[in-house]
């Protein structure tokens, strides 16, 4: 077996541009993904009413189904019902869909260790900051999440590991992302040297997890959230 | 509209894959524990070269998807197997099932989760329990068996289960290298009858069907190891 290493960095050159718009759904999806996850969180953690027994049907079917599930179907479902609301969908982008899913199933998927990590901070913590007058959000900012970071943060770095790995299957609805320009090129170039292109994508998905990696690593013990270790 | 006889239709369609699917994840989990406990052992005693091996796949596995890894495993395996037999003499061309090449792939891309898993169910066994056990004069076998298994097994089995669930999802991504399982079989039903989201409403039924059952049985076992 040989490996054409030319071949491959032509390869990179041609996938290469597809990278900031990959960036972008992850930067877009993990954000807001984390900010419905904080809600569900809430949601469990309050035990509200009618809205509760909601976040566990939605929490179980989105830890219970396959990432490609939820893209397809979105994809093909979302336009159906909004038609049936009166909500034309047919100009979308498919960003929109992919975006839609991703977010879904992170607000699921991290809301189910939020949630521990909020419980972890010791009662009698909340009890303190009350009777110093704080007020609730005062309380949560500066008593609550400084002591709920450290907990959760190596799960926040492990999501979005995740989450990156997860945009490889945003293809199957046509999206030109990393992967998606990856099958374009095998199907341009009728399948020569398919093994080529599937290294140099997976080189790129490797160095990206790397980079995110490294990054929630570095900016955890550079914002005092994790203890050096 | 969304045709309900449609939904039922490819539901059963779907059901007579439900066996091959729970069956390869097993074997796969099965395979995954038994290398990663290899991985894990490496690891824990330092052996040279094998350790800086074992580094790099779980960097491997980290930073790569699992559809990028089953392709590569599916593009590269056969030519690979080809050359080693090359090497030893033998001849003629080699050719791999998809099958083969999904449980080989999957496993070690598995292996890497079951090593962190076990290594941590391993360590939290407390140091005295192994002086304990030399105390009463277990050999260091006996001890393991008796003493550090039984207690390291229950903070590695709810990790097992939910592995095993992931595997069934992963295996969603089997129809890439050609093999039938749960998602593959919905995508021939909508080629059959053209209705595609009736035939991914299925299949996303039966995923949650078939993992809340699991999961439920699998807090139930829980519960019970939770007494020992």
């Amino acid at each position: 077996m040989t490996i054409d290493f030319g071949y491959c960095l032509k390869i990179l050159l041609r996938i290469g541009p597809t990278i900031p718009y990959t960036l972008f759904i992850i930067a877009v999806s993990g954000v807001l993904g984390i900010l419905l996850a904080m809600g569900v969180a809430a949601i469990r953690i309050k035990k509200w009413k009618i809205i509760y027994p909601l976040t566990n049907l939605y929490m179980s079917f989105f830890c219970s189904t396959p990432a490609i599930i939820h893209i397809f179907l979105i994809y093909y479902g979302l336009p159906l019902l909004l038609r049936q609301v009166g909500i034309n969908a047919d100009g979308w982008s498919k960003t929109l869909y992919a975006l839609l899913a991703l977010i879904l199933f992170n607000g699921a998927y991290m809301s189910e260790f939020l949630r521990p990590a909020y419980l972890s901070v010791d009662r009698g913590q909340h009890d303190a900051a009350d009777s110093i007058g704080m007020s609730g959000f005062a309380k949560f900012r500066r008593i609550i999440l400084p002591q709920l970071l450290p907990v959760a943060w190596p799960n926040i770095e492990n999501a979005t590991v995740e989450l990156v790995k997860d945009t490889s299957v945003l293809f199957v609805i046509g999206l030109v992302d990393i992967m998606g320009k990856a099958k374009l090129i095998i199907s341009n170039d009728y399948g020569v040297k398919k093994l080529e292109v599937y290294i140099v994508t997976a080189a790129v998905y490797w160095l990206i997890t790397f980079l995110v990696s490294r990054g929630f690593q570095l900016a955890g013990r550079k914002l005092g959230i994790t203890r050096h270790e | 509209m969304i045709k309900a006889a449609v939904i039922w239709e490819d539901i059963r369609a779907i059901l007579t894959v439900v066996p091959f699917t729970l069956g390869t994840a097993f074997f796969i989990l099965c395979a995954a524990i038994l290398l990663g406990l290899l991985i894990a052992v490496i690891r824990l005693n330092n052996v040279p070269v094998a350790k800086q091996l074992a580094h790099v796949f779980i960097h491997y596995t980290r930073g790569i998807p699992l559809i990028i890894h089953l392709y590569l495993a599916y593009y590269a395996l056969p030519p690979l197997l080809q050359s080693a037999l090359g090497l030893l003499g033998v001849s003629g061309t080699v050719t791999v099932s998809p099958f083969a090449v999904l449980v080989v792939a999957y496993s070690l891309y598995a292996a890497v989760g079951q090593s962190e898993n076990l290594r941590g169910a391993f360590v939290s066994v407390e140091p005295g329990q192994w002086d304990a056990s030399y105390a009463v004069g277990f050999t260091g076998w006996q001890a393991m068996r008796r003493i550090i298994l039984p207690q390291a097994l229950v903070v590695a089995v709810p990790v097992f289960f939910n592995s095993y669930l992931t595997i069934i999802k992963g295996l969603s991504l089997a129809f890439t290298i050609g093999v039938t399982d749960i998602l593959a079989q919905a995508k021939l039903c909508s080629a059959a009858n053209y209705s595609y989201l009736e035939a991914y409403i299925s299949a996303a039924l039966v995923y949650w069907g078939l993992c809340g059952a699991l999961g439920f049985v699998f807090r139930k076992i829980e519960k019970v190891l939770t007494k020992w």
